[in-house]
């Protein structure tokens, strides 16, 4: 087994390694002056195997330390508006978010393309490969939990021995999953891999959330006691988990199933974004009612947001019904709770930077352009008429119109939710903080509408097989990711803030405009 | 009319895929463009559709020896695999293309009557794109590009998975409409370029060449084609 996993685990590091010279082949300037045969030149070889192994170790412990700070946020948060200590409510919160974890990601029924390389093309032993590699994850995640459970163990009041069980409550909990998955596949024939509960699956997402956020709130969490007893169970159940893993005989044929179903996962050619790819083609709508009375590029946008209303205008839905139910409630909670108030008030004097991220996690313009580009870009590029400067400008006017009005009603909802806490929390002196409470989201929603659109035209990321091919456009997508998150740490006062989010907003999408207008027509083409 | 290519040069790193490549192409004839896998054939057809950027040389169109630069409305692309909009109806990406170009059509039809032309089935005309076979989106892309009215079209492996009657439907096509167009025709299958096109012409070592047919029979003119490619 140990030599199947070697096996395994270079040829990963060998995929790893050829993908990351070829997205630095792909940086402009950058490409330029790296040779062609960069694939077989041993100190670029040993450059990429330095990073790829650097991020195998880093997305190790990275991951985890994003989770408990993640984690030790919420206990914070969660705290502030209860009586328990950080210790009861953080470890009562793992516990929860152990089993969301438990039920979205098992590590065993993955579908990397690595795994697809050495189970279907190079006929490696599944069952060796399968069980290796998730032993291997399992290691990672319980040195990881050790270490970070010994530090708060350190300094919080967690009892020792429950900071002992933590870790192996979790492999406890991921190994019985798994063993429920090889059960139900081996007396049934269902192929349920990660997905335990189908249908399900969200709701108990829901419900354990739920049971972790909402008592703790409210002043209740289970004792230390009842926690390690539960923790028990489940390592006792991990270990019933284990026992079905190293049992169980059929892994090549639930591997084959699950790499080779076109419905749901990779084949030859396919990854992620195949997927994405195969799912936004299956999103048209067949509703042979559609019609439109527009013109040109008019009749063209009209025709498209109306074919897939599904998955633009449906996400855009649910997300606007969320946001009302949550203002509502926080309205409701801070008319009826006096206690609340001060608190909400102050974040929302202060906290406008937080809903930077915020907007930008909501904007649908991503799912947008992608959907534009392989259900409608990709066969109309190729031809000429569509090409034509004119047009070109002309069609993105239209969109950039559409984009701005789908995200504009959460950014609306938003904006008045803020304003109408504000007002329900004591109000403020000043009486434009409520116009930016109102205004700053809406801003926010119409850059990141602009910016997600522009960014499409100005560098086409995709190719004619709808393959992500720019490196610049993921680079500057992170950075826009990665920016909106650090605004999040911020407190800054809103008066200030929103004046300057408002002020921005107008600055870039003006120079946005001049942008398009002068490179969109050469930069708007099929990546070839 | 003439396609003028003038001393194009086409690079990927160190490899030449077009070499200076000085030619010119007649309208009223169909030109087979022969290459061996990898020759550059596509490249060739991406640098005149504008999808590529290529580092010397560029076209122009001769017209009563006046030399003007290509533009974008002078092609038109039909490609292999043909792509189409499968979120509208045949109709629907008919009329989105008589709409744009309504200012330069002279005499426009009705959308029957294009369907008509392009033997259309009138169940068809009205259903999702996505549900058209593979000929009858070849067809659609046909039709699009011709009511487009360039003066070079552009064909890629256009006939290579068409079913019989399809493919001798098109070949019809190209002959009828060949009279004012220059219409080059990308294609691996001897057969058919030998009886579709007016001329051959190699692409090879980077380069574009004419092959005389001279007095040739059809099997000496076949071998004659091979031996050229075997240079590479």
């Amino acid at each position: 087994m140990l030599k199947t996993f070697f096996t395994s685990f270079l040829l990963k590091i060998t995929y790893r390694v050829n993908s990351i010279l070829y997205a630095i082949k792909q940086i402009p300037l950058i490409k330029k002056i790296l040779p062609d045969s960069l694939y077989s030149i041993d100190a670029f070889k040993i450059f990429g195997a330095i990073i790829a192994y650097f991020y195998e170790v880093f997305s190790a412990v990275f991951g985890k330390v994003f989770y408990f700070l993640f984690l030790a946020g919420c206990t914070f948060g969660i705290c502030s508006a209860g009586n328990l200590s950080f210790s009861q409510v953080f470890i009562y919160l793992f516990m929860f978010l152990t089993f969301v974890g438990g039920v979205s990601n098992l590590y065993m029924f993955s579908t990397e393309k690595s795994k697809y390389y050495a189970i279907i093309l190079l006929n490696v032993d599944a069952k060796k490969y399968n069980l290796s590699n998730y032993l291997y994850q399992i290691f990672k995640l319980t040195v990881c939990y050790f270490v970070a459970f010994l530090i708060l163990g350190l300094i919080l009041d967690i009892p020792f021995w429950l900071c002992l069980m933590a870790p192996l409550f979790t492999v406890g909990v991921k190994s019985t999953a798994v063993g429920y998955s090889l059960k139900m596949y081996k007396n049934k024939g269902k192929n349920l891999g990660d997905n335990l509960f189908g249908k399900l699956t969200f709701p108990f997402v829901l419900l354990c959330t739920a049971l972790g956020v909402v008592p703790p709130v409210f002043s209740f969490v289970l004792p230390y006691y009842a926690i390690g007893a539960i923790m028990g169970v489940f390592i006792l159940t991990g270990i019933w988990g284990f026992n079905v893993m190293f049992k169980f005989d059929e892994y090549r044929q639930l591997s084959r199933e699950q790499l080779l179903n076109p419905e749901s996962l990779m084949n030859q050619q396919t990854n992620t974004q195949q997927i994405v790819k195969e799912s936004t083609e299956k999103a048209i709508s067949t509703d042979d009612k559609i019609t439109s009375n527009k013109m040109g590029f008019e009749f063209l946008n009209d025709l498209f947001i109306k074919r897939h209303k599904k998955i633009l205008w449906k996400p855009v839905k649910i997300i606007s019904a969320v946001c009302l139910v949550i203002f509502v409630t926080f309205i409701i909670l801070t008319i009826k709770i006096a206690d609340m108030r001060e608190t909400i008030n102050s974040m929302l004097l202060n906290s406008l930077p937080y809903f930077m991220f915020i907007m930008y996690a909501i904007n649908r313009g991503k799912d947008y352009t992608q959907a534009l580009f392989i259900n409608c870009d990709h066969s109309l590029l190729t031809y000429s008429a569509y090409k034509k400067p004119g047009n070109i400008l002309k069609l993105f006017t239209i969109r950039l119109r559409g984009i701005i009005k789908m995200n504009l009603i959460p950014a609306a909802i938003i904006g008045l939710g803020l304003s109408s806490l504000l007002y329900t929390t004591g109000g403020t002196d000043n009486v434009i903080n409520y116009v930016l409470l109102l205004v700053s989201p809406i801003a926010m929603s119409v850059f990141f509408s602009v910016h997600n659109l522009t960014i499409y035209y100005l560098l086409q990321p995709y190719n004619a097989q709808t393959e992500m091919k720019s490196a610049m456009y993921s680079v500057i997508m992170g950075a826009t990711y990665m920016a909106c998150y650090f605004f999040m740490q911020f407190e800054l006062p809103t008066l200030y803030f929103g004046i300057a989010v408002v002020a921005f907003c107008i600055i870039y999408c003006i120079v946005s405009g001049i942008l398009v207008y002068k490179l969109a027509p050469k930069t708007f083409r099929i990546r070839v | 009319m003439k396609l003028r290519i003038n001393e194009l040069s086409k690079s990927f790193g160190d490899k030449v895929v077009l070499n200076n490549v000085k030619f010119t192409f007649e309208s009223g004839k169909i030109y087979g463009l022969l290459g061996r896998n990898g020759a550059g054939k596509t490249t060739f057809f991406n640098c005149l559709n504008s999808d590529l950027k290529y580092e010397s040389g560029g076209f122009c169109i001769s017209e009563n020896d006046v030399d003007r630069q290509l533009v974008p409305e002078d092609i038109g692309y039909v490609l292999s695999t043909p792509t189409v909009p499968e979120f509208l109806t045949g109709r629907e990406f008919l009329k989105f293309f008589l709409d744009i170009h309504k200012d330069v059509i002279v005499n426009p039809k009705s959308t029957d009557e294009y369907f008509e032309f392009m033997s259309i089935d009138v169940d068809d005309r009205d259903k999702l794109l996505k549900d058209y076979s593979h000929g009858m989106k070849n067809k659609m892309q046909m039709l699009i590009n011709l009511i487009a009215q360039p003066n070079v079209l552009l064909l890629d492996e256009p006939l290579t998975s068409l079913d019989v009657v399809v493919s001798e439907e098109m070949k019809e096509l190209l002959r009828n409409i060949k009279g004012d167009k220059i219409i080059i025709l990308s294609t691996h299958i001897m057969d058919l370029a030998l009886d579709l096109c007016d001329d051959i012409v190699l692409l090879h070592n980077g380069e574009l060449e004419l092959i005389d047919k001279e007095n040739l029979n059809s099997d000496e003119f076949r071998e004659k084609i091979i031996m050229a490619l075997r240079e590479d």
